[in-house]
């Protein structure tokens, strides 16, 4: 049934996209611009591109990013749901219970950042007084100065600060499960696991869908933590680029290639939603 | 009609502004630690001039250089800016601030009185871009009861890098409090960076002869002398292990909070550590000393300090340069600056009388300012990269030099 | 009725919490210590004694208490505008199908994936323009940025997990689709939408780059800076910002407590029966 007129699902859309269209537009195409300029505005190709791709560091900076964006979104994603459906049982105390476990998310990223970066020092820091006073090591640990240990110790706290927006987002989505669903479930003899692995689990799969996504494109776009942190370090190891685009503008004042380095980034993270788009979605079933 | 009233009434609200600004309003950025002295000498001005209303509008140290670049970008800019020394010419690179000497001296500026090298900040191309009014210089800051523990002399700081590093040996170990003491703070990490290992690490090359870039920039940054300059800060923490372990985490701020607790016996720092240290442990004894240095040279450190800039499209220029004129007076420095005024006749004022502060007025005539290539930010942080390479030990020195004066070299042919 | 759970939740539960809130322990009592005792090594559990100058210092002399009331405004803006607009829009996507939608849901996400240090020149220029700097609405509308795309982009996905069914027996019997909208569809994803409207007021509360460049002077200025303003030219004033996180981070967990209600299972069961 071809329609001939417009279909109502433009009308509702329509004042969304025209808001969005005028705030992003302008600045999509001012990027796009200075990405293919020199600093006086004279026309330069591709070059600005030739030097932000050949950059010493871009290995090592590619390979951090893969390691935090992947680690991250793992590690929101398992808490997240966990605590969602931990947070949807009948116990006492659980409005409490939910509201405290938001508080990660609400704290400042700076003042969570500079907060983690204190407790994990290595000589004044309570992590390593604590484990050190429990037994579980023997000397203090170097978290963010040792290059192995660095980039854990970030992922750790990217997922320790996202974590309960999964978990509401979660919960959010358990509400709308039927009941009969468990009951059907409970009939056929399943436990808890098995509510949870056929019921719960698959119910939240759009919530889901769309959660993971936004976790990927905010991981890549995490500036905050790694930057009060360690600031890229020690020596890079754990540098990822949206910190490198912000160095670039900002400390350097290379709008050009700032915004090159946005433009490629873009087209990247474009396709890795192009792809996650393909192989999970859910246009099918409706 | 009375729905149609209160939406006006409401985006009215929104669309308020704070004040009702007018074209003959001076707007002055200056630091939120400021506010209030700015305010005061505002309104001395103002009653100088009556023609002229000054805005102060505070910043704070976070994101101020991306404020300023949108603001000097936009072209919708302030009149006058108080900005670091070390930013003053990369800000001038870009062609948007003003040339300011002929003005100033028309307003009566003494030039003499300035510290050279603070002069030295502010120009690019033989032109003047910023007044400085406040300077800074590191200087040895050391744990005088430390040093009674240790066994060492609590007058007597030491000169020469040999003793340094004899000192800081000795202090090193179990206090006899019972705790870890190490003897030096090197900065290898943190927030603050590059700029807090800069400033702690760069004097090291230059007093042996060396540093990063030479007096025509060139690259000199792996020469033997810089290199042997840098071994000594780099080996204090992976050789003698006179540096706490949590070194590649600290920048000037966790350094000197090791010290307050007795965890540090000495860092390099400026006039205003001595405040916060004092604040944090009244009952810890401070001892300044000149930075030290290799036998027969001379000490050297990095100018620090801030300076006033007017854009190039501020829209009361000349009221701005009378303002710069009017704090450039020593009295006003003196109480306008955190550390140092940059007109050297305020030194005198009693502010600065506490002898504790010699070693630091002393270290002024050795300060030198930073390289002033636009270039300069990118390759202090190819310098930190590789100065971590050589603290975590998987490159040495010269390994780690090397490839920073490579990378610096293919930069600056870009 | 949800069944009871036995006693062994608790664990990983109580294990969660911990590491969840220990940061913000650490934070709470910091902030009732005096400077000299926040970097003790080894470090200090109680402070000893405690002292309330760091709140003094955050309530009566610093200008928290202002930029509480300009982050409220702009937050509690912010996210009900990206709401109202939502809405709509997440319902198109969900419910219709036509020509361009693809493209129109990718644009969507794309002003999330813009990095913030490349968009701040070109939209001060938009706001200079408009002679919105420094207003609460030009503030409201840049966050639109951050807020209206994930409100787009998450409310689609609570309206998809409502079977059709529901919504098609209603127009059957002679609903427009709006007003299936708001009689149906909007009542069964109330937690959705109260989790989407807490997304965007915490994403808002805590944004820092745009308000330091947007909201010029005090009377604008947002919490964020107010906490960086806590920062001195050579230290930060660690109490105090501990202090004002403190005061930054309750209003909202309590007013999620107070929203708990909303959470409410078993909307739609019974839906798909008969």
């Amino acid at each position: 049934m071809t329609l001939r007129k417009i279909s109502p699902g433009v009308w509702f859309i329509l004042p969304t996209m025209l808001l969005l269209v005028g705030l992003i537009v302008y600045p999509m195409i001012s990027t796009v611009e200075l990405s293919v300029t020199d600093p006086a505005g004279t026309f330069v190709g591709l070059r600005n591109f030739n030097v932000v791709i050949s950059a010493p560091s871009t290995k090592l900076i590619l390979f951090n990013t893969l390691f935090y964006v992947v680690g991250s979104v793992i590690f929101q994603l398992i808490l997240g749901i966990l605590a969602g459906i931990l947070l949807n049982q009948t116990f006492f105390g659980r409005a409490l219970f939910r509201s405290l476990m938001l508080i990660p998310w609400v704290i400042p990223g700076i003042v969570a950042a500079m907060t983690w970066a204190w407790m994990f020092h290595t000589d004044y820091g309570v992590i390593n007084f604590l484990l050190m006073q429990l037994g579980i090591i023997s000397g203090p640990v170097g978290w963010l100065t040792n290059p192995n240990t660095v980039m854990p110790a970030l992922v750790a706290v990217n997922a320790w600060k996202m974590f309960p927006f999964v978990a509401v987002m979660v919960l959010a989505g358990l509400q709308s499960v039927p009941e009969e669903l468990y009951e059907a479930a409970r009939v056929d003899g399943a436990e808890f696991r098995h509510e949870i692995w056929h019921v719960m689990l698959p119910q939240l799969r759009p919530v889901l869908f769309s959660v993971t996504l936004l976790l990927v494109i905010w991981a890549l776009d995490g500036i905050t933590i790694i930057y009060s942190m360690t600031g890229g370090g020690p020596a890079n190891r754990s540098m990822i680029f949206p910190i490198q685009i912000y160095v670039q503008a900002f400390e350097y004042f290379e709008f050009n290639r700032a915004a090159a380095l946005s433009v490629l980034y873009f087209v990247i993270i474009s396709a890795v939603i192009a792809a996650y788009m393909r192989v999970f979605s859910l246009d099918r079933r409706d | 009609m009375r729905g149609k009233l209160i939406l006006a009434a409401g985006i009215g609200l929104l669309l308020s502004h704070s004040t009702i600004a007018s074209a003959a309003d001076l707007v002055w950025w200056t630091m939120s630690w400021n506010e209030q002295n700015a305010k005061n000498f505002a309104a001395e001005f103002m009653k100088e001039n009556p023609d002229v209303t000054i805005r102060i509008e505070p910043n704070v140290a976070g994101g101020l250089q991306s404020r300023i670049l949108v603001a000097l970008q936009s072209g919708d800019t302030p009149d006058l800016i108080d900005v670091q020394n070390g930013i003053n010419i990369p800000l001038a690179e870009t062609g948007k601030l003003t040339p300011l000497r002929k003005a100033l001296e028309a307003e009566g500026v003494d030039f003499n009185d300035i510290l050279p090298a603070a002069l030295t900040t502010a120009t690019y191309n033989d032109e003047l871009y910023g007044l400085p009014f406040q300077v800074e210089a590191h200087a040895l800051i050391y744990n005088k009861g430390a040093y009674r523990d240790a066994g060492l002399d609590p007058e007597r700081p030491p000169q020469t890098w040999a003793e340094f590093i004899e000192y800081s040996k000795k202090l090193t170990g179990t206090g006899s409090d019972g705790k870890q003491r190490y003897g030096y703070g090197v900065s290898g990490g943190g927030a603050d960076q590059p700029g807090n290992a800069l400033f702690r690490a760069l004097p090291f090359m230059w007093m042996n002869g060396g540093g990063i870039l030479g007096p025509d920039n060139e690259v000199i940054i792996n020469s033997p002398a810089s290199v042997e300059g840098l071994k000594l800060y780099v080996d204090l923490f992976t050789e003698h292990k006179v540096a706490p372990p949590s070194t590649l985490e600290n920048d000037g701020n966790a350094l000197r909070r090791l010290f307050t607790v007795g965890n540090v016996a000495q860092i390099p720092g400026a006039t205003s550590d001595i405040g916060r240290i004092r604040e944090a442990a009244p009952d810890l004894e401070i001892g300044v000393g000149l930075l030290p240095h290799p036998e027969g040279k001379e000490p050297a450190a990095i100018l620090g300090g801030w300076n006033f800039v007017i854009p190039a499209d501020a829209p009361n220029k000349e009221a701005a340069i009378k303002l710069a004129a009017f704090m450039s007076k020593p009295e006003r420095q003196a109480v306008y600056t955190t550390t140092f005024p940059a007109a050297q006749s305020g030194l005198s004022m009693e502010r600065f009388a506490d002898p504790i502060m010699n070693a630091h007025k002393e270290m002024l005539k050795y300060a030198k300012p930073q390289p002033t290539i636009p270039q300069w930010s990118q390759i202090t942080q190819i310098f930190y990269a590789q100065l971590q390479e050589a603290l975590l030990g998987s490159a040495s020195v010269q390994e780690a030099m090397d490839v920073a004066a490579d990378e610096i070299k293919a930069l600056l042919s870009n | 009725m949800k069944a009871q759970r036995r006693g062994w939740i608790f664990v990983p539960l109580a294990i969660l919490l911990l590491v969840a809130v220990f940061p913000f322990f650490w934070m709470a009592i910091s902030s009732f210590k005096p400077l000299g005792q926040l970097y003790s090594i080894p470090p200090q559990w109680l402070p000893n004694p405690p002292t309330m100058r760091n709140f003094e210092e955050v309530m009566f002399r610093s200008n928290i208490p202002r930029y509480f009331i300009n982050s409220t405004i702009i937050s509690l803006g912010s996210t009900l505008l990206a709401l109202v607009f939502a809405i709509f829009a997440a319902y198109g996507f969900a419910r219709f199908n036509f020509r361009g939608k693809s493209a129109a849901l990718a644009f969507v996400l794309i002003g999330q994936l813009l990095p913030t240090a490349t968009v701040i020149v070109p939209l001060y220029l938009v706001l200079s323009y408009f002679n919105l700097i420094n207003t609460y609405l030009g503030l409201i509308l840049v966050y639109l940025i951050l807020t209206l795309p994930l409100s787009v982009w998450m409310l689609t996905g609570y309206f998809r997990s409502i079977p059709s069914e529901l919504e098609e027996a209603a127009i059957i019997d002679g609903a427009s689709r709006l007003g299936v909208l708001f009689r149906i569809s909007l009542p069964l994803i109330l937690p959705g939408i109260v989790a989407v409207m807490l997304y965007s007021f915490v994403a808002t509360w805590n944004e820092f780059v745009f308000a330091l460049s947007f909201a010029t002077d005090r009377t604008m200025k947002t919490l964020p800076i107010g906490l960086a303003e806590f920062s001195t030219e050579f230290d930060i004033d660690w109490g105090a910002v501990m202090a004002a996180s403190l005061l930054m981070t309750l209003p909202i967990a309590i007013i999620f407590l107070v929203l708990q209600k909303l959470f409410v299972g078993g909307l739609m069961s019974g839906a798909t029966k008969g």
